[in-house]
């Protein structure tokens, strides 16, 4: 009798398994470490990243309805805010940072310019409870998508349940986030043997492994740590970058390293946006360094780049646009 | 499919089940050895501040019943959330064990939990308890107004928490206590208003030095009542 009873209970799991797999896996691109986010503890699902992908574009998640996270992550620029230095949210209100862009989340163990924030899943209630950003707070929205009849069912398709929470809805978010994966730029493919740099990117290459990639380290072009790379402290903003979140004065000016892939679209540079060019940004590493006590060892000496290495390492991070990621359809505004 | 996993899960399991004896656990908010009431004035400090409490919130984790030194319980990794300004003040039951000499208990969230995403339940960040500009749960909330306050509103705002080095504010309380069927934590605020001065420090918001004093003065600030 408790055979039989153990085989049917087996057999009836056998049959709950085959009913739930409808996950979603997530391709490791080669030569990449093991993402840091635990996929065990939200595993994907195509109900779940649809979910997230309309909870991304959607102004619900701000209080008067107008702001969504593609406000200012716009799958276009490299899912950041194209053309403002400070990027601008609720009521025309300006923020005192560049929003960053958006990509290879899984791999980031910290985030925002300061890593106030320690976990992807709870990255979104920032923006959403900033006075300046979404003005709104999880409650709120739980209870707007509560009232929303098209939410009630997508939550139900994604979690199979009528109820809809903060966690849900912070997890879906995460799903889709984790699904921006950009890793098939000219430099993967060259990297994969698919293609070739021309003669001035090579140059660019060894160029940036010699000057720049002690902190934009392959493959994502982050050490995913913070620096102070001798920006000149805004008066008006006074920033502190992480000092802020440790209170440690060694922090003091630090800000977290973002990668360089899509670089070419993810303009305005730097915690303020304050370069609007790459050439910009490549000036300021050879002349412009604010010597400050927590000044990044790597930039105690000024580049002495001359104008054609330059150009060379500007044609070398081209090589780390993405087009595939950047107009990719399952990545932009759904279609209802 | 829920059905089908119910009807699974009896199938494999026993249908024996055992009587297992309860103890009920009550936390219970106090001023001076009476239980505070939401809004009421008549709570004077030190002899002279007038106190009202419009909000008190806290978390309790990872209750353990101690032998002596011996765990011989522990309902580690759940957390409850004491919302008092919504009368949501859990029922914890724990197993009446005898031999139990010591009772241990987290106030607060620790800091694996605060490292961990988004969680459900009294953990969801729907509840109010987590921060949003950082990442981190309120340990305590603890807001009313004081007439010794000088600003306008005489509004106090005690938001503890904060998990790592060197502003963790996760507390962990250890009480002697005697197995009873119901056992009351009395929860003295007034022990920790008492700690710093409130005409003076009123507001604490974030994880700071301010924050671990007032964390620090929670150490104290529990006692059975048997």
């Amino acid at each position: 009798m408790n055979i039989v009873r153990f085989f049917c209970g087996f057999f009836l799991i056998v049959i709950c398994g085959f009913i739930q797999d409808k996950s979603f896996h997530l391709t490791i691109p080669p030569n990449w470490s093991l993402p840091i986010y635990d996929f065990n503890k939200n595993p994907l699902s195509k109900e779940k990243i649809e979910l997230g992908r309309n909870l991304f574009y959607d102004p619900i998640l701000s209080r008067n309805n107008t702001i969504s996270c593609g406000s200012c992550h716009s799958p276009y620029n490299a899912f950041t805010h194209v053309d403002h230095a400070l990027s601008h949210g609720i009521d025309d209100k300006i923020g005192t940072r560049n929003s960053p862009a958006l990509m290879n989340l899984a791999w980031q163990p910290i985030f925002m310019w300061d890593g106030a924030v320690n976990h992807l899943d709870v990255q979104a209630l920032a923006p959403i409870h900033n006075p300046d950003e979404m003005g709104e707070s999880i409650e709120s929205v739980v209870k707007k998508l509560q009232n929303s009849p098209r939410y009630i069912s997508l939550f139900y398709k994604a979690y199979g349940d009528s109820i809809i929470t903060g966690e849900y809805t912070l997890k879906a978010l995460s799903q889709f986030m984790l699904t921006l994966v950009s890793a098939n730029s000219k430099y993967d493919k060259v990297q994969k043997h698919q293609a070739e740099f021309t003669i001035q990117e090579q140059k660019g290459y060894s160029l940036f492994k010699q000057h720049c990639a002690s902190c934009h380290q392959e493959p994502l072009f982050t050490t995913q740590q913070f620096a102070n790379n001798g920006l000149l402290p805004d008066p008006e903003l006074r920033d502190v970058g992480r000092m802020g979140i440790t209170h440690n004065p060694k922090d003091s000016l630090l800000f977290k390293i973002p990668t360089l892939r899509n670089i070419e679209f993810s303009y305005p540079y730097m915690h303020d946006g304050r370069f609007k060019t790459l050439s910009q940004v490549l000036q300021h590493y050879n002349q412009g360094i604010h010597r400050s006590p927590t000044l990044s060892q790597h930039l105690s000496q000024p580049k002495q780049l001359s104008s054609d290495e330059k150009v060379d390492i500007i044609a070398f991070l081209l090589t780390l646009s993405d087009r595939e990621f950047l107009f990719n359809p399952e990545f932009s505004f759904p279609r209802k | 499919m829920r059905i089908l996993l119910i009807i699974a899960s009896l199938c494999l399991s026993s249908h024996e089940t055992f009587a297992v004896e309860n103890t009920s656990l009550v936390f219970v908010p106090t001023f001076q050895g009476r239980a505070i009431q939401l809004f009421d004035s008549s709570y004077i400090l030190n002899k002279k501040d007038t106190i009202r409490f419009t909000s008190i919130k806290w978390y309790i984790s990872n209750i353990q019943l101690l032998d002596d030194n011996r765990i011989i319980w522990s309902d580690k990794g759940n957390v409850h959330l004491f919302d008092f300004d919504s009368n949501k003040i859990p029922l914890i039951e724990i197993p009446t064990k005898r031999n139990c000499t010591t009772i241990r208990f987290g106030l607060g969230v620790d800091s694996l939990v605060n490292v961990s995403g988004a969680l459900g339940g009294d953990l969801d960040p729907t509840k109010g308890m987590y921060w949003t500009w950082q990442s981190g749960y309120i340990n305590l909330k603890l807001e009313g107004t004081s007439s010794s306050i000088k600003s306008s509103k005489k509004e106090f705002q005690y938001h503890i928490g904060g998990y790592s080095f060197p502003y963790n504010m996760y507390r962990t309380i250890t009480l002697p206590m005697v197995m009873s069927d119901k056992i009351i934590i009395h929860f003295e605020i007034d022990k920790i208003l008492q700690a710093s001065d409130i005409t003076t420090l009123h507001h604490i918001m974030s994880p700071n030095n301010n924050a671990q004093t007032f964390a620090d003065s929670l150490l104290l600030s529990f006692s059975i009542k048997q």
